[in-house]
């Protein structure tokens, strides 16, 4: 037990020493950053033209008021800062480094080849606008909805905000572990990374038939639904049981692919 | 005409160019359906528990009909070649363009026409069928004048829509490192153009800013003359108004051009 503490310690503080190389490489070259952060802002903008169409409306949408929309917008743009700053940045580098080859160098290194293949690089750049905009969001919607502020309701938000990382980390890997078997597998990751923007109204505008699938098959509306539906005080006991299992269960089987994967890795061009 | 000889061949080069990515062009249209099912889903919703049969001025076969055209009409006018553009000053490419007697704008115009032209095929294709099902199962009939006027109103949004982003590619003169921020403009010019939601959805006032901008001509206006939003007597000024900015936007060009082009600098070979 105490050996993986100290995995988990040296993990943890290498990925704070990344975030700060990441940013220090951001740095170099600022119009890019800049750059980045513009275009993550244009994406925003989108994202909030949905806000408006629904406010404007004035119904209720399925039983929804605009001000829990907006409370399931705001959670989508958070997290979609911790996706697009954290996960798919170095999901689409994965693809690149299994091509070329440049796996070679991390398999050397003393720390987790997954851990260092799918998480070295970061934008915080991307990941505070979205963040930022996200977080004013739901606060907004929080206080409208009278929501209640206490260490039970905002604690279990966060800790339902923590699986939605966990899902979007390992469900939108699954696909790019794909490349160690089919060297381009980028028309695949289109397809699966233009998923992502289902989150972006609640599950509820959907058809029953849609919400099982997007929960329990391709758990897809786990995500960004989960969070607010806690808030929100709508979680029925097979979703919480889902909540606590899914994580494991993907982790499990990403782990499990990677490990696969890796021996089918030929370091092709190098 | 031989000096339209070596413009022909580069419509034919990126026609290939086009051709040789079909797969991925088709790809794309997979993701592009996304956001199509998405608000459809959104507009069924809306429309299920308003209290009157119209939204925002439409009714719930023409916001759904919008949508899909609109979805079709932005990926039909979408550009992409300010990316190559941006290599061309970056990596000094465009110093050949200085010597050779070829002019940049031509060569960029006519590789642009050339690879638009299987995916138009392609998207007008979806779009028949698109107009067929909508009058099969929801009996929205579309005139056959319209059809051809909305052809003629989509050639000079194509144009339009270019000219827009051959003005904004020259801002690769000042900052090289630019590809993140074409993405940006992108993606805000297509909700301005309409290409997401009509853009009465956003209000009167809106609406009004919006016809003193060129954006709204190159989605939602083909769009609004097709489905029969916009009267037979107007569409004849939208048209003027389309050509009035693809003179304006010709002439901002090719000034930002010029300036542009005067701070190139190529090292090396």
């Amino acid at each position: 037990m105490a050996a993986v503490l100290r995995e988990i310690k040296k993990h943890l503080t290498l990925y704070g020493l990344l975030i700060k190389f990441s940013v220090m490489s951001q740095m170099e070259y600022r119009s890019n950053f800049f750059g980045n952060m513009a275009m993550e802002a244009g994406y925003l903008l989108v994202k909030l033209s949905y806000v408006i169409v629904i406010y404007r409306s004035g119904v209720a949408i399925n039983g929804f008021s605009p001000d829990v929309f907006l409370l399931f917008i705001g959670t989508f743009v958070a997290l979609t800062g911790v996706y697009a700053g954290f996960f798919m940045i170095n999901d689409y580098d994965l693809r690149r480094k299994i091509k070329d080859g440049d796996l070679d160098v991390l398999l050397t290194k003393p720390v987790s080849l997954q851990f260092m293949a799918t998480l070295r690089q970061a934008d915080l750049g991307i990941f505070g606008v979205d963040a930022v905009a996200g977080g004013i969001m739901i606060i907004i919607a929080w206080g409208r909805l009278k929501l209640p502020v206490t260490v039970g309701s905002v604690g279990g938000y966060l800790g339902f905000l923590a699986i939605s990382c966990l899902v979007s980390y390992s469900l939108f890997l699954l696909p790019q572990i794909l490349s160690f078997w089919f060297m381009n597998t980028s028309a695949i990751a289109e397809i699966t990374d233009s998923f992502w923007d289902f989150n972006n109204l609640p599950m509820t505008i959907y058809t029953q038939a849609i919400q099982l699938i997007g929960v329990f098959v391709l758990p897809i509306f786990v995500i960004s639904n989960f969070p607010p539906l806690f808030a929100l005080n709508r979680m029925n006991p097979v979703y919480i049981a889902w909540a606590a299992a899914l994580p494991l269960i993907l982790l499990g089987l990403v782990r499990l692919l990677w490990q696969r994967g890796l021996k089918a890795y030929s370091s092709a061009s190098s | 005409m031989p000096w339209l000889r070596k413009y022909i061949k580069t419509f034919e080069m990126g026609f290939q160019t086009a051709l040789e990515y079909r797969l991925n062009f088709a790809i794309s249209l997979i993701s592009a359906a996304y956001p199509i099912f998405i608000q459809s889903f959104l507009w069924t919703a809306i429309f299920n528990s308003a209290s009157g049969s119209e939204v925002y001025g439409y009714t719930y076969r023409q916001m759904i009909a919008y949508t899909f055209l609109a979805g079709l009409v932005a990926r039909l006018v979408r550009t992409g070649f300010e990316y190559d553009i941006l290599d061309d000053v970056k990596t000094g490419k465009f110093s050949k363009f200085l010597v050779q007697p070829l002019g940049y704008f031509p060569y960029r115009l006519a590789n642009f026409f050339g690879q638009k032209l299987p995916g138009v095929a392609m998207i007008l294709g979806i779009l028949v069928f698109v107009l067929l099902g909508l009058n099969h199962f929801w009996g929205v009939s579309i005139e056959f004048s319209r059809v051809l006027l909305f052809l003629v109103t989509l050639v000079l949004a194509i144009a339009l829509n270019f000219l827009i982003f051959y003005c904004i590619s020259s801002v690769a003169f000042w900052i090289v490192e630019i590809g993140f921020l074409f993405e940006g403009l992108r993606i805000v010019i297509i909700l301005l153009s309409g290409g997401i939601f009509p853009l009465e959805v956003f209000g009167a006032r809106f609406v009004q800013v919006m016809n003193f901008l060129p954006f709204k001509y190159t989605v939602n206006y083909p769009i609004n003359v097709l489905n029969g939003k916009i009267p037979f007597g107007e569409i004849g000024s939208g048209m003027v108004a389309q050509c009035i900015w693809i003179g304006l936007c010709l002439l901002a060009a090719n000034y930002l051009w010029k300036i542009g082009s005067r701070r190139f600098i190529a090292v090396g070979g």
